[in-house]
């Protein structure tokens, strides 16, 4: 691996928000979710599908709850779904975050995929104004070296659509 | 509540015959290691069972291997040892141990057993940082973070009490739960502490409005919604029954004990379904508990409930029937957890948030103090006493001790 020469430093806010510092934490993958980070690198939500039953999982695992079967695959997301839960951090919990805070977490659910739960961060509304239900949809911070996260952002709401998948 | 057909087989066959506890300061401040205070409780709550070393035969703890059940046996020059229990798991597993004990002694497999936890976070990192791993083996985080977290942390999402409070806030939104809920919480176990010259918070008594106006650590929570970082040590001797009743305390009877983990719930907080979000997960344990001490809700005199945070101390009231689910809010409004006028005095000697954070070991000790009335926030007469381990924390525990008729 070469050796970058304008890295930033540890504590400079980087990716396409700058929403956290380079020295954030980043995903170590291994052999079960390598394909999952992979997908994110070429912009695509994935999640974990059981090839027996189609049932789908997050977090990945490498047997299927319903089934039992250890054959899956990795479905597309459409990427769109609401907001279930959300928390504002305000005391720092790693060196990292030091001078970000107070900063958002948000549960969403997506509309497809069973619905599944997924950690991120939402883009574009501050703490305060993050409310349960909104819809969103899935945007790409690419931060450095080929790692891209999905953040989610507000969607303006269709005319006729109608609640998040029951569950 | 239907009425069981037979008893359980346990039901006030063994009891807890003596307890010990070292002095609880805050994390950082204990003058000796947590194995040696681990040491100190055991002894002490040997001698107060007036028992002597040489009668334990069996050891019980939770939580890792920091000090084990054989370590402590040959620091401590036991004899032979009949029963080891290591229950998994942190504060959920307070209640476990006991239970663990209850079962070791009631099918015969030790005489006396004692259960004990040490927590010394000044000692070996806080519990409430970012951390690589779980448990007494996690380490601090690197560059990058692998398991579960990897799905977490590269978010923001870090430590427990983050995680903790996106269920609140599902409470929140679900059932109108206010953080003076929360508060109501912790003034109680404040106001239990200023009765009780032990616990780290006496003579810091909390009003409602300190309560309001303290830092916010993880939206909805505030910094007195969390349980403390302590350094002490608490056992507890659990031998049979009829042998209890021989020894010069009285005894507290093991009436119940349950533990479990509720179908769909587990570690992997996003595969939960809704409703495991806004509970305890205790649910069944719950209903087992009632029906193997053979009582409900209402005979319940006082309560421990495990303050991990305080929103999950109304969870657990839900779980345990004391109020309709998604009602804990205005149950515990105008008091209703305070000693001594409180319908369901809570956390009478102060909990996790005001007394120590012993990881809940402490809260079972407060319960045999109630039970044998000597509590220093006493309830009158106080026949059953509930004790509930780690909230949302499966798979979780609890027992209800009653007093020997």
């Amino acid at each position: 691996m070469t050796t970058r020469t304008d890295e930033p430093a540890a504590s400079e806010l980087v990716g396409t928000f700058g929403l956290f510092p380079a020295d954030m934490p980043r995903p170590r993958a291994d052999d079960l979710t390598a394909p999952y980070w992979e997908a994110c690198a070429g912009h695509q939500l994935v999640i974990q599908q059981c090839g027996a039953c189609g049932h789908h999982r997050h977090l990945p695992t490498r047997i299927c709850p319903r089934c039992q079967s250890d054959s899956f695959g990795w479905d597309p997301s459409a990427g769109t779904g609401r907001i279930y839960s959300h928390v504002t951090v305000h005391h720092p919990a790693h060196a990292a975050v030091r001078d970000v805070v107070p900063y958002s977490v948000v549960v969403v659910r997506l509309d497809d995929c069973d619905g599944v739960l997924i950690v991120s961060n939402l883009v574009g509304v501050a703490p305060d104004d993050i409310e349960i239900d909104t819809p969103v949809h899935v945007v790409w911070d690419d931060l450095d070296d080929g790692v891209s996260l999905y953040r989610f952002a507000v969607s303006e709401p269709a005319v006729s659509e109608p609640a998040g998948g029951a569950r | 509540m239907t009425a069981v057909a037979t008893a359980w087989p346990m039901r006030d066959r063994t009891a807890i015959a003596g307890i010990g506890e070292t002095e609880y300061t805050r994390a950082g401040r204990a003058t000796r290691t947590e194995f040696e205070l681990a040491c100190e409780a055991i002894v002490a709550a040997v001698a107060d069972a007036g028992l002597t070393l040489a009668d334990v035969d069996g050891l019980c703890t939770y939580s890792g291997d920091r000090n084990t059940p054989a370590d402590v046996a040959q620091a401590l020059g036991l004899g032979d040892l009949r029963y080891v229990g290591l229950a998994p798991g942190g504060g959920n597993a307070a209640a476990a141990t006991i239970h663990d004990a209850s079962m070791a002694v009631h099918s015969e497999s030790a005489g006396v057993v004692v259960c004990y936890r040490s927590l010394c976070q000044g000692q070996f990192g806080r519990l409430g940082q970012a951390r690589d791993g779980r448990g007494q083996s996690a380490s601090p985080v690197g560059a990058t973070i692998g398991g579960r977290d990897q799905f977490h942390m590269p978010f923001g999402l870090m430590s427990p009490v983050q995680r903790y409070a996106l269920d609140a806030r599902r409470h929140m939104h679900r059932y109108g739960t206010r953080s003076e809920h929360f508060g109501a919480v912790s003034v109680a176990s404040y106001g239990h502490a200023q009765r009780n010259p032990r616990a780290v918070m006496y003579g810091r008594p909390l009003t409602m409005e300190d309560h309001q106006s303290s830092r916010m650590i993880a939206d909805p929570y505030r910094l007195y919604d969390c349980c403390q970082e302590s350094d002490g040590a608490c056992a507890l001797v659990v031998t049979s029954a009829e042998r209890a009743r021989d020894l010069p305390t009285p005894p507290a009877l093991i009436a119940g004990a349950a533990q479990g983990m509720a179908a769909g719930d587990g570690l992997d907080r996003w595969a939960r379904p809704d409703d495991l979000w806004t509970s305890a997960g205790m649910v069944t344990t719950a209903r087992d508990l009632y029906a193997r001490a053979g009582i409900g809700p209402d005979e319940i005199d006082v309560a421990q409930l495990y303050e991990n945070f305080t929103g999950q101390v109304l969870m657990t009231i839900e779980d345990f029937g004391f109020c309709p689910r998604g009602e804990s809010g205005p149950f515990v409004e105008d008091g209703r957890l305070e000693w001594p006028d409180g319908g369901l005095p809570t956390n009478t000697s102060g909990g996790n948030l005001a007394e120590a954070y012993i990881h809940g070991l402490s809260l079972v000790v407060e319960g045999v103090r109630q039970i044998r009335g000597t509590s220093t926030a006493q309830v009158d007469g106080a026949e059953h006493c509930l004790v509930v381990a780690g909230p949302t924390a499966p798979p979780s525990s609890a027992l209800i001790l009653r007093r020997d008729r």
